[in-house]
């Protein structure tokens, strides 16, 4: 297992600088002979007298304010994003954004983020969209375990191959099954039958390209250990899961696969993440699931419209 | 009486006839290697490294293996070009599936390790080739601007670019059939609003995305954006800021280098297309679906 790095400054190795911002250059190098990356906060500069190797500033008061996540539970990269945060013990304030209530395209919401998007990072002054971003950006701030964001080449080179490829393939297209079952029927719309069919076909090619192509014979999505493309991946396929769709029956490797993360992440942390999609079914057939309000009708309308 | 001449010489160099006959212990022999066995180290390092050369399997209709061919000469990484004609439907080859057994382009070959994905590659070929820090700056937070719009640009940027090309051009051209206008200008709108975003959240005043020097992130902006212009479509009409900016990269990249590479999409509308393989049309025909 590879060593964790403490974050407290009472609990550092002696000799070495209790800043808790220093970040001491890594010099071992990877199985390819490459060595890993140094990545600095600010440029880098000559620290305390106890430090022999240039280390970062302190950084702005403003970014030690606290990390906030704007967050929608019911949105697959932001349960990636929840769970390796608390996986990894980061702290943050979780900023609940309901996009369907509303909340979501809010005055101030926009002054956070102009894209109007979630999951939304903001450090300080700094504010980042996009999950995979999001989450590699904490996974080198807070010097997560090395399996999550590898440090050797072609390691980290398969993780980047993998969020290309969701990037194409996964995303828009897991997310579907959600739309056509419960969200496009609160505002009144169905979907024809024609564009479920299709979407099934392509949920079906991208299943078989994972498991043939990224998961093979190894544990695990990008390499023998577990990373963030399995994280990504495993919340992506969840989503129409928790709708009625069982893509993993009679797949047996997929469904190995899915044993092994969850296992790893745990149980209570998966549970307590996913109870709002786990139970937007049921609500959905009660009809508890709110109405949502008139303003988010034509970004919903569009959505809808994008299914191929 | 004459030696028979083996089929391949030392490291399939060939043989060297001797001129000449005589008696003595080199005559004996009317052929011999090429060269001699002490040097065959210097023949053997060569040879050696010839199969360790990267090499990109690309096309450069492509906007993905442009984006990867341009980094590689601007940062002169050596590399063999594997030509893999798109139009011609040699990703669909039984040679190019052993590379990529999901027939897409661009593919990266170093050794035993291949790699597909056009931002995993120009990640891979940064750090690598340890090519000058701007590119893929260290900074926590530019790396991850760069890296935001990298997962961003996937359906906001490449997709629409891409869309517009089909819907203008190839779709009418391979299936004879024109797009209903309703479609082509939801798309044009897509992308308009979409080029809005970019120069709000991307560009905003700055010379390049991520402050004064260009990175893989306008790299990769400005070859996307290039690719309606194989259908004589030019998306940076719309705004000055965008304009000049595209102006900047293509400085930064070298205009003889950027022009070389688009050099085969601006001559896209000379196609003919009689030439497409009857089964790639006919996955294609499938692949529009998605379009329509």
């Amino acid at each position: 297992m590879p060593e964790r790095r403490s974050r407290s400054p009472g609990v550092s190795k002696p000799g070495t600088c209790q800043d808790l911002w220093h970040r001491r250059p890594e010099k071992q190098a990877g199985p390819t002979g490459v060595e890993p990356e140094t990545l600095y906060l600010g440029a880098p500069q000559s620290c305390h007298s106890c430090c022999p190797e240039p280390a970062v500033r302190r950084v702005p008061a403003a970014a030690t304010m606290g990390l906030e996540l704007y967050l929608d539970m019911l949105s697959q990269p932001c349960r990636a994003v929840s769970i390796f945060a608390k996986k990894n013990g980061i702290p943050f304030k979780l900023c609940t954004t309901e996009v369907f209530k509303g909340q979501h395209p809010s005055k101030e919401f926009f002054q956070i983020n102009s894209l109007r998007r979630v999951p939304t990072l903001k450090d300080g002054d700094f504010i980042l969209t996009e999950s995979s971003a999001i989450l590699i950006y904490l996974s080198s701030k807070y010097q997560t375990a090395d399996h999550w964001y590898p440090s050797d080449l072609r390691a980290r080179a398969r993780v980047h191959e993998y969020l290309g490829w969701h990037a194409d393939c996964i995303r828009g297209t897991f997310g579907v099954p959600l739309w056509t079952q419960v969200m496009a029927p609160l505002i009144g719309v169905h979907v024809p039958e024609e564009k479920v069919q299709r979407n099934k076909t392509f949920m079906d090619l991208a299943l078989q390209q994972l498991e043939e192509k990224f998961l093979g014979d190894r544990a695990f999505v990008a390499g023998q250990q577990v990373s963030l493309a399995d994280l990504m991946a495993l919340e992506e396929l969840l989503q129409p899961v928790a709708v009625g769709c069982d893509l993993f029956e009679g797949r047996p490797r997929l469904a190995a696969w899915r044993e092994r993360v969850e296992a790893f992440l745990g149980s209570d942390l998966l549970q307590e993440t996913r109870g709002p999609i786990l139970n937007i079914l049921e609500q959905a057939v009660n009809k508890k699931v709110p109405t949502p309000p008139p303003e988010v009708h034509p970004c919903m309308l569009l959505r809808i419209s994008r299914i191929p | 009486m004459k030696q028979e001449v083996p089929e391949r010489g030392v490291l399939g160099l060939g043989w060297r006839r001797l001129k000449g006959t005589g008696s003595g212990p080199r005559a004996q022999a009317a052929y011999r290697p090429r060269f001699r066995a002490w040097r065959l180290w210097l023949v053997g390092v060569p040879n050696v490294c010839l199969k360790m050369v990267l090499e990109l399997y690309l096309d450069l209709l492509s906007a993905s293996c442009r984006a990867v061919y341009i980094f590689a000469r601007k940062n002169s990484i050596p590399f063999d070009f594997q030509f893999v004609d798109l139009l011609k439907g040699h990703h669909h080859s039984k040679e190019y599936i052993e590379i990529n057994p999901m027939k897409k382009l661009p593919s990266l070959k170093d050794g035993k390790f291949i790699l597909s994905e056009s931002v995993a590659i120009l990640f891979y070929l940064c750090r690598k080739y340890s090519t000058p820090s701007h590119w893929y700056p260290p900074d926590l937070h530019t790396r991850a601007r760069v890296d935001e719009f990298m997962a961003w640009q996937h359906t906001a940027i490449q997709l629409p670019m891409s869309k517009i090309l089909w819907v203008k051009m190839l779709i009418p051209m391979i299936t004879g059939e024109e797009v209903p206008a309703e479609k082509t200008e939801q798309t044009l709108l897509e992308v308009k609003n979409n080029m809005q975003l970019f120069e709000e959240k991307f560009l905003q005043d700055k010379m390049f995305i991520t402050g004064d020097h260009i990175s893989l992130a306008d790299l990769v902006a400005l070859v996307e954006m290039m690719q309606p212009m194989g259908s004589k479509y030019n998306v940076f009409l719309n705004s000055s800021r965008i304009a000049e900016w595209r102006m900047r990269v293509e400085l930064a990249i070298g205009s003889g280098l950027f022009w070389e590479a688009h050099d085969r999409l601006m001559k896209l509308a000379e196609w003919d297309c009689s030439t497409l393989d009857p089964m790639v049309k006919e996955k294609i025909c499938k692949l529009l679906q998605k379009f329509r």
